[in-house]
């Protein structure tokens, strides 16, 4: 077993929700703290644990520990706490219960142009940024090369940062603050940073320091949480919700909060969406419903559509998106996109068989979208028709589709 | 490396004499850190105000020129009329501001501290007390530059050496080090209600006429009683009385606000350390 870098023991933290009050309780909390009488924690732990008037638990009683080559990932929902548990580690902000023990030096790849100034050239800035990140003056002489081409901003140095674009901004910051060579490293959505080149050389990067620290990653990728993690703890309101190495179920939990979207309905209307029904065996849902099924289990689709009477021809498709909103699988006709079709009347029924539904562990929203042949029109898009909530697929990867290949050996 | 030989920093709610003894040792050992970055800091933020102006570190003489040529003007035109004794009133003045200028650049500064870093400090960890150091340095650029421009003054009316010039620039590092403690242990609580720091801001303008800059200490009356209460007066009359004789230093009491105001840097600086924590929570990135 390696060691452990960082050890926190149910670490509480509260907010307050009014400004005023807030920073008044931060001058009763500065003079309490200032007063060398003022006692340490054992006594205080009394006082301390109360909620003050219009005051919260940002966090409440969080422990885990991280090891070197072990990796953290930390999910939750908006205002979960994980920027504040982060502050809380980086020694920026301290718990009022609870301890936490950090061993060795700490890098931080949270803001990355914190400290940046606009007037000064892209090579200033690298100078006073490093120094301000921890390097000491040897140090910067000997990585500088190094940053600057890892920035590749080399012929743009002796520009004031205020003419960078922002992508070129959040290169060389993370160009500086990737040469530190820390023990526990905390990472706060910044991975995708920059152009795609770039972005690979972020993450080739930091797989590198993963192996070498203790690390903590949040991040609301669920993608990048499932590449680089060992543990997952997930926050709710503050406290632990889910902890654990079982990365995939974790993820799972993640997916649970936010169990669905309501249908929206978007296009010119020209096709109305009536009714709609999906199935797999015994299962089955109406619109807005969710279903649950097996990788590779076959689904079928059943919709009634209302066609204005000049629609003559229309192209339905169906479009599974992932939690990220990034579409994963089109369900197509045949031909090269949707299914042709002619509109009869009042009402057109199509059902469509998706057998073998190759799309991975985790959540789907279905979009049903019906467009004019040439798809210069949209009658009707609805999004968020149905959900498909996936089991006994291939987490860890964490792709969207898996298709069993054929594989031999020659 | 083992786990033995790695840094290991404690984070706990503990307050009062464990968060002093955590904010001295931490003092201690990023003294070398805490110097690098300050040197940094402060070339970074003089660059940055040069380069947004095109007179440049001219900017830095003006005030205390215009400052003082008022007051020569003033007086040569018998407007009002202040009698500094043996030494010209140009000379006499123009030392008076310098004096000034170092006590009022140094409140001004340490005040500032926190609201000009604001966004630093709330994202990344760095030895926080290099910020005084770049204050200091910040009022100490000011005070130079007006020191600069009393050079032709010394010229025009040639002062005759003597031992007591040595001490002169102690009397400045002195009044630095009290507007800078002044600063200090207000911050922490002007960081979050800023009443505190304005208050300053407009006592500064009174400070300005209750303390002998313009004309030499009265010799009685209640003005001479008022000024007396006030430490900075003791500074400046002594000082200027080194450089250029004339007036009767005060140095007994000019010793004992040295002393103290060197223990309130000290003690500024702690409290900044200990403060931090909670004023960082309360000020988000703002």
């Amino acid at each position: 077993m390696t060691e452990v870098l960082i050890q926190a023991e149910n670490i509480s933290k509260k907010f307050c929700r009014s400004l005023k009050k807030s920073l008044w309780y931060g001058i009763t909390d500065v003079c309490h703290s200032l007063s060398p009488w003022s006692e340490s924690a054992r006594e205080q732990q009394g006082e301390k644990g109360q909620l003050r008037e219009q005051e919260f638990w940002a966090l409440q009683d969080i422990s885990f520990e991280v090891r070197r080559g072990q990796c953290l990932g930390l999910i939750g929902h908006n205002g979960a706490g994980k920027s504040t548990l982060l502050k809380i580690l980086n020694g920026l902000i301290r718990p009022d219960a609870g301890q936490v023990t950090m061993r060795g030096r700490v890098g931080a790849l949270i803001e990355l142009n914190a400290g940046f100034n606009p007037v000064l050239t892209g090579r200033e800035n690298i100078y006073s940024q490093a120094a301000l990140l921890g390097f000491s003056r040897a140090e910067i002489a000997a990585k500088y090369e190094e940053i600057v081409e890892f920035s590749e901003l080399r012929d743009f140095l002796e520009m004031p940062l205020q003419n960078y674009s922002s992508g070129m901004k959040v290169k060389l910051g993370f160009a500086v603050a990737s040469q530190l060579e820390p023990d526990i490293l905390l990472i706060d959505e910044v991975l995708a940073v920059g152009d795609l080149g770039f972005r690979f050389k972020c993450l080739n990067k930091i797989s590198d320091l993963l192996k070498k620290c203790a690390v903590v990653f949040v991040s609301h990728s669920m993608t990048q949480v499932m590449r680089v993690s060992s543990h997952i703890m997930m926050l709710k309101g503050g406290r632990e919700a889910f902890f654990g190495t079982e990365v995939a179920q974790g993820l799972e939990a993640y997916y649970q909060l936010f169990s669905g979207g309501t249908l929206s309905v978007t296009g010119n209307g020209a096709v109305k969406l009536r009714a709609l029904e999906v199935w797999s065996g015994e299962s089955r849902c109406q619109l807005e419903g969710a279903l649950q099924i097996q990788h590779g289990d076959t689904v079928r689709l059943r919709v009634t559509l209302q066609a204005d009477p000049h629609i003559r021809e229309a192209v339905i498709q169906v479009l599974f998106w992932n939690h990220e909103m990034i579409p994963v699988l089109e369900i197509s006709g045949g031909e090269s996109y949707g299914f042709h079709f002619f509109p009869d009347g009042d009402q057109t029924v199509l059902e469509v068989e998706m057998s073998n539904l190759p799309l991975n562990t985790g959540s789907y929203f279905a979009s049903v979208i019906v467009t004019a042949p040439g798809l210069e029109k949209v009658y009707c898009q609805a999004d968020n028709s149905f959900r498909l909530t996936v089991g006994a697929g291939s987490p860890v990867s964490g792709v969207g589709c898996v298709c069993a290949g054929g594989w031999a050996v020659l | 490396m083992s786990t033995d030989q790695l840094p290991v920093r404690i984070i706990t709610p503990h307050d009062g004499l464990d968060a002093f003894r955590y904010a001295f040792s931490s003092l201690i050992r990023d003294r070398r850190f805490t110097l690098e970055l300050a040197w940094r800091m402060f070339l970074r933020d003089t660059r940055a105000t040069v380069r947004q102006s095109f007179l440049g570190y001219i900017w830095l003489v003006l005030p205390a020129l215009a400052n003082s040529l008022v007051w020569v003007f003033l007086s040569g035109t018998e407007v009002v009329s202040i009698s500094s004794g043996d030494t010209p009133y140009p000379l006499f003045v123009f030392v008076g501001t310098l004096l000034w200028t170092a006590f009022n650049s140094s409140v001004v500064a340490s005040l500032a501290i926190i609201d000009e870093a604001r966004g630093t400090l709330a994202k990344v960890n760095f030895p926080q007390e290099c910020l005084v150091l770049v204050a200091f340095g910040k009022a100490f650029l000011n005070t130079a530059a007006t020191a600069l421009c009393a050079v032709p003054f010394f010229l025009l009316y040639p002062i005759p050496l003597h031992w007591g010039i040595l001490l002169f620039p102690v009397g400045i590092l002195v009044t630095m080090c009290a507007g800078i403690a002044l600063g200090l242990l207000v911050v922490p609580i002007s960081a979050m209600f800023n009443d505190l720091s304005r208050g300053i801001h407009l006592g500064l303008r009174f400070g300005f006429f209750l303390t002998p800059v313009i004309f030499p200490l009265p010799a009685a009356g209640l003005g001479r009683t008022l000024m007396l209460w006030n430490p900075v007066t003791c500074l400046v009359v002594s000082s200027r009385a080194w450089l250029l004789g004339g007036e009767a230093a005060l140095t007994a009491p000019f010793i004992v606000v040295a002393v103290i105001s060197c223990i309130m840097l000290g003690v500024g600086v702690l409290f900044l350390k200990v403060s931090l924590p909670h004023i960082i929570e309360r000020l988000g990135s703002g």
